[in-house]
């Protein structure tokens, strides 16, 4: 399974989990073995959401070694076509949510045969645009839970802190 | 040809430009490239390079994804029927500041009506007063946020009497915005809805005309109309009302008499130094100060004219010491917002990325934020 990150996964885990730092050791070995990645964009995020903190330290450590580093604009292009409503409009100015990138990254991995599963905890309905696990759901993409994806990642016992 | 070409949807880009105001020449001097190259991004005969994006991106300041939207988003309600405000010695468009000040005020608008509906935290209805004199509803609005002239007097200095009434306005559930809407902006503006109001007063204004501007945003609030307020007392019938309105909620006619009278006795107001005195004591701008002299025909004839020609209302906007994002941001959008959005997060209702990304804070500075409004609860409570 290639998994792709979101960037609510990874505050998740810098926030939410006391065996944070495991974590992501965990998923370092991952993006080695070329079983997980997220796109550039959910870096820019994290200097934004996260500047100085573990989730941008970790991103930033692997961003070199990722299998795959985002999709062709143009399948962006496709998936807003199939989900404009993954964009949030009201974005201010310098503002850029990744999640319409995380999901292209997702479906080109998909068109080149790899088994894919987005990871993310952008679940809740929001204001201003749908959420990730819904578009891909709309996308035919498998989608699962930070808990899930640690449980089925085999290096933490998948327990929230 | 570029060696990239981004296939972005020229006509969300012809959209992009014209909301900002930037024409080909301006942005072909931002990306680097001619005027034609632009023509044909916008009409889709080529496509920009990877850099050139990133410059338009910049430049536009919408998020990248925006164009490759299928069609151009909607504009919000606020900027097209702001875009030439009235009002104006000349017809103007809204300058950018303008415009993407909307844009943050109708945002929080949409994001603080959902997490009040799911939240269960509707504030009650403000008092519709269409219909009614600039005085009875500035009696009735004074009621209803408690505002009593007393607590003006005590307050001691112009900035605590703004503060008072922000913490009024938004006690009742409307949101306070302080916006850099630059010298050549709008004094504020004002976004009506059931659940969450807004009042936007730009902070390039000294306090006393902010001060001045909220009460006047308030009687636009009363009305139940959105309003775009450029200049003072101009030709709208609107914008007229709610200046006597203003000027009769911050200085109500007895208190405001009973004070001339008591410095001044029977002679009329006579001076620039007159109308100071007066407006020190009302914590109000010397042209509100004026205006009501000349609406209460307390003063020498063509004093309010004297006065608008040498009164600056455009001034610093105050000084802090505190310029950190979560001060900015408590500052600018208000304590409110930043509550509303918290209790939505503490409530499950909005996720914690969901927070940040409203409040256009990182991780860090939200904890500021938060630290901040329990502080502010506790000396308030105490």
């Amino acid at each position: 399974m290639l998994y792709v990150v979101d960037t609510a996964c990874l505050l998740t885990i810098q926030n939410g989990r006391p065996d944070a730092s495991e974590c992501f050791d965990g998923m370092t070995d991952l993006v080695q073995e070329a079983r997980l990645c997220f796109p550039g964009e959910v870096i820019e995020e994290l200097e934004r959401l996260a500047k100085g903190e573990g989730a941008l330290v970790w991103a930033k450590a692997v961003a070199g070694s990722r299998c795959n580093r985002g999709a062709l604009y143009r399948v962006t292009a496709w998936v807003l076509e199939s989900c404009p409503d993954l964009v949030d409009e009201t974005a201010l100015a310098a503002q850029e949510p990744a999640a319409p990138f995380v999901a292209a990254q997702a479906v080109q991995l998909n068109s080149e045969n790899h088994e894919v599963c987005v990871v993310t905890e952008d679940v809740l309905e929001k204001p201003t645009r749908m959420c990730l696990r819904q578009a891909c759901e709309e996308l035919d993409i498998q989608s699962i839970r930070l808990e899930e994806f640690l449980e089925e990642a085999g290096f933490s016992d998948g327990h929230l802190g | 040809m570029p060696k990239s070409p981004v296939p972005i949807n020229p006509e969300v880009l012809d959209w992009a430009m014209a909301q900002a105001g930037i024409d080909d020449a301006e942005l072909a001097l931002r990306c680097k490239t001619t005027p034609d190259a632009v023509q044909g991004w916008r009409t889709g005969t080529v496509q920009p390079g990877k850099t050139e994006f990133h410059k338009l991106v910049s430049k536009l300041r919408r998020p990248s994804a925006v164009y490759f939207l299928p069609k151009p988003p909607r504009e919000g309600a606020a900027v097209a029927a702001f875009r030439h405000p009235p009002g104006e010695v000349e017809d103007r468009d809204l300058i950018d500041r303008e415009q993407t000040n909307i844009r943050t005020a109708e945002r929080i608008q949409k994001v603080s009506r959902w997490a009040r509906e799911r939240t269960g935290q509707k504030p009650d209805p403000w008092p519709k007063l269409s219909g009614l004199s600039p005085a009875q509803a500035a009696s009735k609005a004074r009621k209803f946020l408690d505002w009593k002239i007393a607590d003006q007097f005590q307050a001691g200095s112009a900035s605590r009497v703004a503060a008072e009434l922000r913490q009024r306005i938004e006690d009742r559930g409307a949101f306070v915005l302080q916006l850099q809407l630059s010298q050549k902006g709008c004094r504020g503006f004002s976004l009506e809805d059931e659940i969450a109001p807004v009042i936007a007063v730009n902070s390039a204004y000294t306090i006393p005309a902010r001060l001045f501007s909220m009460a006047h945003e308030i009687g636009h609030l009363v009305l139940h109309q959105p309003a775009f307020c450029a200049r003072l007392a101009d030709a709208n019938k609107t914008e007229r009302w709610c200046e006597k309105f203003a000027a009769i909620f911050l200085m109500p006619e007895k208190d405001f008499r009973a004070y001339v009278n008591r410095r001044f006795g029977d002679a009329l107001v006579a001076d620039i130094d007159d109308v100071k005195t007066i407006a020190n004591r009302f914590h109000v701008s010397l042209r509100a100060a004026a205006f009501r002299v000349e609406q209460l025909d307390l003063g020498v004839e063509g004093l309010y004219d004297e006065v608008d020609a040498k009164a600056d209302f455009k001034g610093s906007g105050g000084f802090s010491n505190d310029n950190t994002t979560p001060a900015v941001r408590l500052r600018e959008w208000g304590n409110s917002y930043a509550r509303t959005i918290a209790e939505a997060a503490s409530d499950g209702v909005l996720s914690a990325t969901d927070a940040l990304e409203y409040l256009n804070v990182s991780d860090r500075q939200y904890r500021e934020i938060r630290t901040r409004l329990d502080a502010f609860e506790t000396s308030t409570e105490g």
